[in-house]
């Protein structure tokens, strides 16, 4: 077996524990054996299809055709590209269309999306449906495939599809300043030497029984799965409903391994569930996507006193994480204003810490964090001009900007300091300031707009109040409900406030500082 | 704090949030979502938390309580009362 496809990991498990456990979702359990024929099936219906598509859409969401498809098309050598049923329209058509993807997997929870789609396009789209043993009525414009054509291929693979290194395995969007998301494209080399390094550093065995908790638009969900199938292990995804207070679906599954957000334990903290020893079985604690509160690390290891607390970090152009931190609770644990270390960068990876000229800053000193190595992304697809912005050559190798303002204290711990422009992060996703202000000015008419993340608390940015400058009057209620169309859920502003003129500071730029000191009234 | 009175209080913050979107809403089903409904998130359901805390002068614990139940608009008030 080539084992430079990532799914190749899938299929070492399953030669050596082939009757584990590999999935379990909505109430189901899949054995690596039948998961991975199953897989090696619609991988074959795959290639089989005559399609230049190297893209596969997964319009499948916390179901069984999302794992089945994101094992499928990885041993079939294409790409996987997620689609969250939370995105607006024309989020999912701007990835469509940046991608070129043609050919879809899809489950029920998308098919309201789906109908819309095409509605509104004349392209021949595939669309392959693992759960139906018919094709669904969601229209007519495209060509569809189900059960049975899964179930009847002629030449069924019968291991995972050679692939080159460099290959892409996933694609995933974030989003961009002038409205257009960016396409992170991830290679089987990035993606197997974040695995090689985690997998030795923190070992996952197969008894474990793993979370599946981020969406797959998000990537941490990446590391949940190829983690735990890399180790013969258990995939637990959490149903919809569980997910904001998932005290009981953790004992009740028995998990050993725990990944969220913080704001998840954050939530559980509010509501009086996070009891010290209430999660006696967790071998590890893992949290990355926002800043980690001291306090509230403490008061999870207090829940799960059993387990390794983690901090992780990373951005996903350079592979899910690249710090490392284990939480040490009462001896000298390190935070900066009650936000845990980062840590240290992996020893797989250079890095530096940088001021704008991309001189190398010293111990103490504040700087953007700029990183070389394996996870590195090649760059956004058919983005020049972003990417000349952001992987940038020195020294011979090619550096991943962050964007992330950090310092580092003599003991080689890395602590984060603030972005470097104006993205912060709500409810662990990434979010421009100026993609919410364009998007507001441009459907309010305004003669500017300015959004600013409010409250923040612990480092964590709550929601997005958004100032308007107009003499006009303005319908708050219909602007908000247009941009309820453009914007996915988590970048829609909580509140629009409108002004006759915005504060001005001394260069001439809006004084976001100004706003700020307004909302605190 | 009654029942009556909690839900009166739910319900009104629902109907104001659905109203600043646009979509105002004339009856708030039993089994409204009130952690992602497209009007009522997760953080919004934290806010709802803080604020009867503060109304009502209680805690919340919602350690007992069934999260496929607190998450919707009926089961959440029955999940407070009956503390």
């Amino acid at each position: 077996m080539n084992d430079t496809n990532v799914a190749a990991r899938f299929f070492l498990s399953r030669s050596r524990c082939p009757s584990n456990i590999a999935l379990e979702v909505e109430k189901k359990v899949y054995s690596y054996q039948s998961l991975g024929m199953e897989a090696l099936k619609l991988a074959s219906l795959l290639n089989n299809i005559n399609s230049n598509s190297q893209f596969v859409g997964l319009f499948a969401y916390r179901s069984y055709a999302a794992y089945l498809g994101i094992l499928a098309i990885t041993s079939a050598g294409k790409a996987y590209l997620p689609f969250n049923p939370k995105f607006p329209l024309e989020r999912i058509k701007s990835m469509i269309e940046i991608s070129g993807c043609t050919m879809f997997i899809a489950s029920q929870e998308f098919y309201p999306l789906i109908k819309e789609l095409l509605q509104n396009t004349n392209e021949k789209y595939i669309f392959i449906f693992p759960e139906e043993k018919v094709l669904p009525t969601i229209g007519n414009t495209f060509k569809g495939f189900c059960q049975t054509d899964i179930d009847y291929q002629h030449a069924v693979l019968t291991e995972v599809k050679d692939i080159k290194p460099d290959d892409i395995v996933y694609l995933l969007f974030t989003s961009g300043t002038t409205g257009k998301p960016k396409g992170i494209p991830i290679s089987h080399n990035n993606l197997n030497s974040y695995l090689d390094y985690v997998q030795k550093k923190y070992p996952v065995v197969e008894s474990d029984r793993c979370s599946q908790a981020f969406d797959t638009t998000f990537d941490p969900s990446m590391h949940d799965i190829w983690v735990t199938w890399s180790a013969a292990a258990t995939l637990c995804a959490i149903p919809q409903a569980s997910l904001l207070a998932p005290a009981k679906f953790i004992n009740e599954k028995k998990l050993t391994i725990w990944y969220s957000v913080p704001s998840i334990a954050a939530f559980l903290r509010k509501t009086r569930i996070l009891k010290p020893n209430i999660f006696p079985l967790l071998r590890y604690s893992i949290f990355s996507g926002e800043a980690l509160p001291a306090d509230l690390a403490a008061d999870w290891q207090k829940a799960a006193p059993s387990s390794s607390l983690i901090n992780y970090y990373g951005p996903t152009e350079i592979t899910i994480n690249i710090t490392d931190y284990v939480f040490k609770p009462g001896v000298t644990d390190k935070s900066l204003n009650n936000v845990i270390a980062l840590g240290a960068v992996f020893d797989s990876h250079l890095y530096k810490i940088v001021d704008v000229n991309l001189k190398q800053l010293l111990v103490n000193e504040t700087g953007e964090l700029i990183i070389s190595g394996p996870q590195v992304s090649a760059g956004y697809i058919n983005n020049p001009l972003k990417n000349k912005e952001s992987f940038v050559e020195l020294d011979g190798k090619v550096w991943y900007r962050t964007g992330d303002l950090v310092k580092i204290d003599s003991e080689g711990s890395i602590f984060y300091v603030g972005r470097i422009d104006h993205q912060v992060k709500i409810r662990g996703y990434r979010v421009e300031m100026a993609e919410i202000e364009y998007v507001v000015k441009k459907i309010s008419k305004a003669e500017n707009a300015v959004a600013i993340p409010f409250p923040i608390n612990n480092n964590i940015a709550e929601g997005i109040i958004c100032f308007l400058e107009t003499k006009k009057l303005i319908d708050i209620a219909l602007v908000l409900s247009k941009a309820g169309n453009l914007l996915p859920d988590y970048m829609i502003p909580k509140e629009i406030i409108v002004l006759a003129s915005l504060p001005i500071n001394i260069n001439g730029k809006v004084d976001r500082n100004a706003l700020i000191n307004l909302l605190k009234g | 704090m009654s029942s009556e009175e909690l839900k009166q209080y739910v319900a009104k913050k629902i109907y104001s949030k659905a109203a600043e979107l646009g979509e105002p809403m004339v009856e708030i089903p039993d089994d409204f979502d009130l952690t992602g409904s497209g009007i009522f998130d997760s953080m919004d359901f934290m806010d709802l938390l803080v604020s009867i805390e503060d109304k009502f002068s209680i805690e919340i614990d919602l350690s007992d309580a069934d999260p496929d139940q607190f998450t919707k608009f009926a089961g959440f008030i029955n999940a407070i009362v009956r503390k």
